[in-house]
Order: C-alpha cells, then sequence, then structure tokens
C-alpha cells in the first residue's frame, strides 16, 4: 500500500507542522489494522512533538474558515429564496376579460362562464382557465362571484331550481346574492368586478380574489 | 476435476483479496466493529418487548422503497400542468409495471404516515422521549411534518381534479391567516392564481426538496438513536434521573451483553418482509390510484376529497363550530407542532412507565379515536348534500292527491332532497322530514323553511307563492295515512 506510506518529511518546518502524519503521537494509519503496518517508516516514530500553532493564530483560521462557509451557504440560500418566493404570474388588474354577449344572460338567471387568465405562462394549458357565475341583476346591472367556496375554497354549484350555490365539501350554501345560506362559510361569495360594455359583459380578474376587497 | 478444483480455489483467492482490499480501503472496519459490538437492553433481544421496537427501522426501509419507486415515476412524469395528468395516464396503461409502481409509491406513502403515528405512539406511550433523547424526538416531530407535507405534495402531484382543488384548498386556508395569509397564498400558487407554475413547485418540493431534508434528519435521528442508545423498556419506579440515567443505562446494556446485530435486528427485518409483503400485496389487489378526472378549472360539479390520510383534518373543519373557525384552521396546526417540539423540554424526567403516566396512553387512545371518528365520518360525508339524488318514482305517488304530487317535484327541485330525507330517500346532512314530520307541527316546519335555522337556507325569496303548501303536503302525505302528526 504504498499511498499510506508517510511522506518524506519535508525541510521546512511550516510544512511538516501542517501534515498530522508528522505527528508521532498520532498512530501511523498503518496501525489501524489492516495490511503492511510494518512498511511504517521507522523515522516518523523518531520526530520531537510539534508545538501547537499559536492559539490566536488557530481562533483567525476558524474564524476564516467559518466566515467563509457562512458566505458561501449565504450566498446560495438568497437567490434560492429569491427563486421561491417569486410570484411567477401576476394578475394585471387592469385587464378585462370579455366573458359574452349581453343576450346571452337571462335576467335574474346565473350562469357560468368561461375566462383565459389575462396573462398566463405559455405552458399554463387548461389551468389558465377559470370560470366564474355571473348573474344578471337587471338589464345593465350584473354580479359575479368566485367558484371557490370562502370556507375553505371547494368548487361551488349554482342550483338553478333551488336558487343556491352549494357546496360539496362540507355542506356549504349561499344564496344568489352570494350571501351565506348555511354551513360553515365564514362570509359571502368573493366577487368579480364586472361591467357592460358596447354590449359585451367584461369581468376583471383578479386570481384568487382577495377576501378584502 | 482438479481443473475446476483449481478454478474454485484461484476464485475464492481472488475474491478474499478484493474482499480484503475493500474492507480496507472503504474503512468498513468500524462499521462492522460497531455492528459486531453495539449492545443494546437486553429486554429488547430476549423478550417479546422487542416487538415494540421494530418501528424506526421499518420507516426507514419503507422510505428507501419510497425513493426507489418515486424516481422510477420520476422518469415519466412530467411536471406540466398540461402534461402531468396524461404521464400518469400514460403510466398508468402503456409503461410495463408502471401502474404497479405508482400503486408500490402509493402503499408506500400510505405506510409511511402510518407507521410515523404508530412509531410516535409507541415513543409517547415507553417515554421514550425523555432525557437524554429530546434531540431523537424533536428531529422525529420535524420527519412527522415532512412525511405529512410528501402526502400532501404527492396527492397533489396526482393532478387530478382532487389534486387541484387540493392546491386551491391549501391556498384559500393559508390565505385565511392573519397578516401573512395572502402572501403565503400567492408563494403556495407561485402567482395571483393556480397557473403554470404552481405545479412544478410542488414537484420540486416533492421530490427534491423534502426528500434530501428527511435523508437529513433521517440521519441525525438514527445518529441519535446509535449514539444515546435505544431507549430501555420502561419499568413503573424506574424514573429517569438526568444526573444518573447515563451511567445506569451503560451498565443496564453492559450487563444485559445483548446486541443489537443480530440479537435484535432480525425482529425488525421480519416486521420490514411484513410491511413491504403488505404493500405489494396491496399494490397487486388494488393498483394504482387514479389519476381522477382530467383536472379543469372550469369544472364546478366535483365533489372534492383529500386521500385517506387527511379525511379526518377535512371533517374536522366540518365538525368545528363556526366560532372556533380560526382556532381549527389557523391555531391549532400553527401550535401543536411547537406543542410537540416542547414536550421532552417539558416533561424530560421523571416515570417513563405508562402505568405511572396514564395520560400519555390517554392522549394516545384519544388521538387514534378521534382520529378514526373523523375519518369514518368524512367517509360517510352526511353534511354533503346528496347531488344524485333521484326524484320520487311516479309509481310511488300513484293515489297520491294532485298537491302531494307537486310538492314531490317541488321537494326534489327545490333542493329539499339533496340534504334532507322523506320516504328514505334524499341526502342526510339535515333531518330525515319524514321522521319530523312525526314530532314537529305543520306550522312549526313552515316556519323553519320559510326563516331558515342553523344550517337550513331561508326558502322565503325562493320559493313561489302556494309551493310552500304543495311541500308540506308532501312531507306530511310521506308520514302515511294512518299516522296523524302529534300537535296539529
Ligand atoms: S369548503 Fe365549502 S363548506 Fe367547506
Amino acid at each position: 500500500m504504498p499511498d499510506a506510506r508517510c511522506p518524506e518529511p519535508d525541510a521546512s518546518g511550516q510544512n511538516r507542522g501542517e501534515d498530522p502524519l508528522d505527528d508521532p503521537a498520532a498512530p501511523g494509519p498503518g496501525q489501524r489494522g489492516g495490511e503492511g503496518s510494518s512498511e511504517v517508516p521507522a523515522e516518523t516514530h523518531d520526530l520531537e512533538p510539534l508545538p501547537e500553532l499559536p492559539g490566536e493564530r488557530r481562533r483567525v483560521l476558524a474564524l476564516l474558515a467559518g466566515g467563509i462557509g457562512a458566505v458561501a451557504t449565504g450566498s446560495l440560500i438568497v437567490p434560492w429564496l429569491r427563486i421561491f418566493f417569486d410570484r411567477a404570474e401576476r394578475m394585471d388588474s387592469e385587464v378585462w376579460a370579455p366573458v359574452g354577449g349581453l343576450e346571452e344572460f337571462a335576467i335574474g338567471k346565473t350562469t357560468k362562464v368561461t375566462y383565459r387568465d389575462p396573462t398566463p405562462l405559455p405552458w399554463a394549458g387548461f389551468v389558465a382557465h377559470n370560470a366564474a357565475w355571473v348573474r344578471r341583476d337587471s338589464d345593465q346591472e350584473f354580479s359575479a362571484f368566485a367558484t371557490y367556496c370562502t370556507h375553505v375554497g371547494c368548487p361551488i354549484r349554482w342550483e338553478e331550481s333551488a336558487s343556491l350555490f352549494l357546496c360539496p365539501c362540507h355542506g356549504g350554501a349561499f344564496y344568489a346574492d352570494g350571501t351565506v345560506a348555511a354551513g360553515p362559510p365564514p362570509r359571502p361569495l368573493d366577487r368579480f368586478p364586472i361591467r357592460v360594455r358596447n354590449g359585451t359583459v367584461e369581468l376583471r380578474t383578479v386570481g384568487v380574489p382577495d377576501p378584502d376587497e | 476435476m482438479t481443473r475446476l478444483r483449481w478454478i474454485a480455489l484461484a476464485g475464492e483467492r481472488v475474491a478474499r483479496r478484493v474482499g480484503r482490499w475493500v474492507y480496507d480501503r472503504a474503512a468498513l472496519a468500524p462499521i462492522f466493529d460497531f455492528l459486531d459490538k453495539h449492545k443494546v437492553p437486553p429486554e429488547l433481544g430476549r423478550t417479546r418487548k422487542g416487538w415494540f421496537y421494530v418501528f424506526g427501522q421499518a420507516l426507514v426501509f419503507v422510505f428507501l422503497a419510497q425513493i426507489v419507486t418515486g424516481s422510477a415515476l420520476a422518469m415519466k412524469y412530467i411536471p406540466s400542468p398540461d402534461h402531468a395528468w396524461h404521464t400518469l395516464e400514460f403510466l398508468n396503461t402503456e409503461v410495463v409495471w408502471g401502474g404497479f409502481v405508482r400503486a408500490l409509491h402509493f402503499f408506500g406513502a400510505s405506510a409511511m404516515v402510518l407507521l410515523v403515528f404508530v412509531h410516535m405512539s409507541r415513543v409517547v406511550i415507553t417515554g421514550s422521549y425523555k432525557y437524554p433523547r429530546e434531540v431523537n424526538w424533536i428531529t422525529g416531530v420535524g420527519l412527522l411534518v415532512l412525511v405529512l407535507a410528501m402526502a400532501f405534495t404527492g396527492q397533489l402531484l396526482r393532478w387530478d381534479q382532487d389534486g387541484v382543488s387540493t392546491v386551491m384548498v391549501a391556498a384559500t386556508m393559508l390565505g385565511r391567516l392573519p397578516l401573512v395569509g395572502e402572501r403565503l397564498m400567492e408563494i403556495v400558487l407561485a402567482g395571483d392564481t393556480l397557473g403554470g407554475a404552481t405545479l412544478s413547485r410542488f414537484f420540486a418540493l416533492h421530490v427534491i426538496v423534502f426528500p434530501l431534508l428527511m435523508i437529513g434528519l433521517i440521519g441525525v435521528h438514527v445518529y441519535l438513536v446509535v449514539r444515546n442508545g435505544v431507549s430501555e423498556p420502561p419499568r413503573a419506579g424506574r424514573p429517569v434521573d438526568p444526573g444518573t440515567y447515563r451511567m445506569w443505562y451503560r451498565r443496564h446494556t453492559e450487563a444485559g451483553n445483548t446486541r443489537y446485530w443480530p440479537d435484535v435486528a432480525w425482529r425488525e427485518f421480519v416486521f420490514v418482509a411484513v410491511v413491504y409483503a403488505v404493500i405489494f400485496l396491496l399494490a397487486v389487489t388494488w393498483g394504482p390510484k387514479g389519476p381522477g378526472a382530467v383536472p379543469d378549472p372550469t369544472m364546478v360539479e366535483v365533489v372534492p376529497r383529500p386521500d385517506w390520510y387527511f379525511l379526518w383534518y377535512y371533517a374536522l373543519i366540518w365538525y368545528k363550530p363556526a366560532a372556533l373557525d380560526m382556532v381549527v384552521l389557523v391555531w391549532f396546526p400553527l401550535l401543536v407542532f411547537p406543542a410537540l417540539v416542547l414536550l421532552p423540554i417539558f416533561f424530560g424526567r421523571g416515570e417513563r412507565a405508562p402505568t405511572r403516566r396514564p395520560w400519555a396512553l390517554f392522549a394516545v387512545a384519544a388521538t387514534i379515536l378521534l382520529w378514526a371518528t373523523l375519518t369514518v365520518s368524512a367517509i360517510q360525508g352526511d353534511w354533503i348534500p346528496d347531488f344524485d339524488t333521484e326524484p320520487v318514482p311516479e309509481a310511488v305517488l300513484e293515489d297520491a292527491p294532485l298537491g302531494v304530487r307537486d310538492g314531490a317535484g317541488l321537494f326534489y327541485e327545490r333542493g329539499c332532497q339533496y340534504c334532507h330525507m322523506a320516504l328514505e330517500r334524499g341526502g342526510t346532512y339535515g333531518p330525515d322530514l319524514t321522521r319530523s314530520a312525526r314530532e314537529m307541527s305543520r306550522s312549526d316546519m313552515a316556519v323553519r323553511i320559510v326563516m331558515g335555522i342553523g344550517n337550513m337556507p331561508a326558502y322565503q325569496g325562493i320559493l313561489e307563492p302556494g309551493e310552500l303548501d304543495a311541500i308540506l303536503d308532501y312531507i306530511f302525505w310521506t308520514l302515511g295515512p294512518d299516522v296523524t302528526p302529534e300537535g296539529d
């Protein structure tokens, strides 16, 4: 085992000090068992023990190494966090999505409309599509409700003949105007801004609606 | 013959040399040495109590199996919102053994969740989290969180209708946290809404980040089990005293002369074999789980449901009184884990025997009972409107008066039947109205329908004139001709 043989002691004392194999107090590698313990050159055992590096210097060196480690870790964690917290998709709050012509909505009726997120990532596919419940309150007045229950966000469905929104998760129910009719939901259905422009009904999509709006 | 013998001998010599070389250069000596010498409390090897100490090892092995099956699945899975579902379907139908490996991964995950709780229960019952094993317990709590996080993200990667709903539910729940809620919601969704970046993030967490953290924590956990020693089965009247425990433990294991390998390890490996066998059997008989319906956020006619490991929570958020909304949704999850972490800090010494710590037995029993009750009730889902209920068949109404026939139609149409039974038909959210009619006057019931009560919506603005009477006619007709309602 040639690689286990102790190197020749160097002429410069410093170099020697950095090599733990020069420390005669430590057992040679061959003595830890295995083959070839007899191959350890006798001369390493004849050396006088070297003095330790000065304590001050060791402290500085430890600080240096630790500091490098900390900086290196930080310089990797920070970009990681930056990417993790990145909001890949932002809704442009000024964009109105057309959801149908005025004539498609009967007064007093609630209809499901679908729209495409205004600025989806190109590969978003079907998840860029979304739905909302739109109710025509009067000739020109509309309400638009999110399809997510305000309890914990299950999809709610409109039951036309019962005039109720029903939630399949914990039996939440909402009246036609979005107020809570029954069950655990804590607040009325979230609403989207909605308007009529040139005979087209338009919805402003705000992602998952902000409860405070 | 001699030639063969010669080859065999030469082969043996080479094998020996290679073996010795690896043993030396890979520095296997300390490991073999350790396995050869490591002593454990004698009770584990010499009494049947050893069977209670096999769950941790089983978790390590199921985790390894999850890495194997998971990495195989990752070779086919595409974490794109448009493709994920299709790649799973592809695995199920086209890839040889694809469905089987998916099934193994699912039942392996189930085993992880189950075993984590069994392991934890054992540790609580035997008080093993006490001195000097506090950090064992704390890393264990970290692993519990990670196992649950893996279960959650795994269910989401299935990316079917349930998976997508799961993201929305998680986001909405976080959105309800005070102050940071909205921001957290954006982090979960990677944007304002479910979008192209949402799935990739969960894929990265499930496949890279969480497993790496788990490997790290498992390393620390196992290291500490080795360093601190497996906790000895407790005995009443032998409390843990930090001043003397370590010394006592060393003497106990020294004198016990029972070694880990193989005196105790054989039990672990037998148990691992049983667990593997069960996972394989389940995978073969049940096949892969899902994917369910193609996900589509514009589809609202779905009944989302978490996998079995989260059904209890799904039921819990229904059972809580409205006033406890924030407590259950926010403070409970936020406080349970810190409380678990602090457990050994505050109760780190003293008696470990379950007979002296009845509260520990009680806590475990109560948790299991609560979990089972909630899970069963979530499976029954009594509070879920019965969207598939059918109208009363004509034949039943053959000789009913006209008003009753109208009422029966309205009872179905107006949604009464989603939540109420009449004639044994309908939902179970509200009371069975045939039964209620026996105990309640017609006018009382009318008031409840019109004004609403509790979880009953007010039908005031919904019913047309005359419809209320028709519905009541029907409900009271279902009592049968001979019954006169009380109090009428
Ligand atoms: S999510 Fe709708 S009632 Fe719970």
